[in-house]
């Protein structure tokens, strides 16, 4: 049985936070949605599977309160459409989940309501496969039409952000560090109650 | 094109600088032996890298401590010991080196096209080799770049399908690497298509200006593309190919490949497209 702490890539004294924060960032590195190829796709389930099984490991241990949410699945595009052409709209959908791309590339094809669905969708199998600037200019269009939206949101930000160093979670190599400004100060206002409680005062007006 | 994949030395380790070198005189070492000392002028870093990560893959990669045959004066350096792995390295790097430059020799203008010309000859007897060698592996880059000649020839507008087309071929060069499960060697081949993509991409995005002046085909001119647009492209290739990575598990290395996918090709980026610093 692998050590569930070592799947998640934290110490054995973590914090609930800290293993939920581990597991979270798992999970979106391995997300299924990312490989196009079957194959890989499986791969990744595979190690998703390995993933949730560590994680549920450690938040039914007794002494550990239960975590809120519940783990996570593969995500499936499940939009709430309903409009023109809703039928064949469902159907591209689920091609897409299935890894049909092409299939699904007919069906929006033969669609004569260019809204923001199709270009969502459009966009979503120029996305598979690896055709970004193509994706950026159907998934932008797609969420400026209907900017309330939070699937085509959170797709073109997803897209559009990939390179932004904040959003990666700092390692070994990154160089980043998690110190906000927020740590600075909240560290510096304990400080000076520590001081305070043995006599001392660190910051005057404080 | 080629000279782009390469670490951030500053976050590496000096046992993992040292052993990433020892890659880079295996592969030298096999070009000379397997092909000529002629040949050993195309040596790039990019194959440097496939051999490493190609070697974590199956799990080989012994160091041994030898002569650098043109510093016979320095002491002994680490360098790996010749496998398949290195071995194949050695016959993409010649493979592409010599359809890079016959590719040069018919699209370029001018002292470029002269000097790939005498490239391209000095080098063919050495390419005759490399068919020997491996020919589904000569057939799938001559392919790949011919497909991506169409393309550029007829003027493509859209950048994603020149750039694709090269991930094509990488894909397919990975598809063909010595790596007996089938599942690591896609696995494998869609990091080499997301690396292909990227080195496409950062290519034709340095060589604007220069393009521009000698009226050469380069994709970002005629879409007339923007920093923001080729930024999104360019990390996203380096995510897709950070993400097939994730799936090999590599038996040794891991930090250097993860250095040189990671920071070093985000560094790069970062570099070539100007502003933020690190």
């Amino acid at each position: 049985m692998t050590n569930p702490y070592k799947v998640l890539g934290v110490s054995d004294d973590a914090t609930n936070e800290e293993i939920r924060a581990a597991y979270l960032s798992l999970v979106k590195k391995y997300h299924p949605d990312k490989y196009t190829d079957p194959d890989l796709k499986a791969l990744a389930n595979e190690k998703l599977k390995e993933i949730n099984e560590a994680y549920d490991q450690l938040t039914k241990n007794p002494g550990r309160t239960a975590s809120s949410a519940g783990s996570y699945s593969s995500y499936s595009y499940s939009g709430t459409y309903s409009g023109p052409e809703q039928d064949k709209f469902a159907r591209a959908r689920s091609l897409i989940n299935a890894n049909n791309l092409d299939g699904a590339r007919t069906i929006l094809d033969s669609i004569q309501t260019h809204n923001a669905e199709w270009y969502f969708l459009y966009g979503i199998i120029y996305l598979r496969q690896g055709w970004y600037d193509k994706a950026r200019e159907y998934l932008g269009r797609a969420y400026r039409q209907e900017p309330n939206n939070a699937e085509y949101a959170q797709a073109y930000n997803t897209l559009k952000y990939t390179g932004n160093p904040y959003s990666r979670p700092a390692g070994r190599n990154s160089g980043y560090s998690d110190c906000s400004a927020c740590d600075v100060c909240s560290g510096l206002m304990c400080a000076d109650c520590c001081c305070e409680c043995m006599g001392g005062d660190l910051i005057r007006c404080c | 094109m080629f000279g782009y994949v390469e670490p951030d030395k500053g976050e590496l380790k000096v046992r993992e600088l040292n052993r990433y070198k020892a890659f880079y005189c295996a592969l030298c070492k096999s070009i000379g032996g397997r092909y000529s000392e002629l040949a050993r002028i195309t040596l790039n870093y990019d194959c440097a890298f496939l051999a490493l990560a190609l070697c974590a893959v199956i799990g080989k990669g012994k160091c041994a401590m030898k002569r650098c045959g043109y510093k016979p004066f320095e002491k002994p350096k680490p360098v790996i010991e010749p496998n398949e792995a290195i071995d194949f390295a050695a016959d993409v790097n010649v493979a592409l080196a010599w359809n890079k430059l016959k590719d040069d020799n018919i699209d370029e203008k001018g002292l470029k096209r002269v000097k790939a010309a005498f490239g391209r000859g000095a080098l063919t007897p050495d390419y005759k080799k490399a068919k020997r060698h491996n020919g589904p592996l000569c057939a799938a880059i001559e392919a790949g770049i011919e497909q991506l000649n169409g393309l550029e020839r007829s003027q493509c507008a859209d950048i994603d399908a020149p750039a694709d087309a090269f991930a094509a071929t990488m894909r397919q060069i990975g598809l063909l690497a010595p790596i007996d499960d089938m599942l690591k060697r896609k696995a494998f081949a869609a990091m080499c298509a997301g690396l292909g993509r990227w080195i496409y991409l950062i290519d034709a995005w340095d060589d604007r200006a220069d393009d521009k002046q000698t009226g050469s085909y380069n994709a970002f001119n005629i879409a007339g593309a923007d920093r923001e647009r080729a930024e999104i492209m360019l990390f996203n290739s380096i995510k897709e190919a950070e993400s097939a990575y994730l799936l090999l598990k590599p038996v040794d290395d891991g930090g250097i490949i993860e250095n040189i996918l990671i920071n070093g090709c985000g560094l790069r980026t970062r570099r070539a497209l100007g502003g933020e610093n690190d």
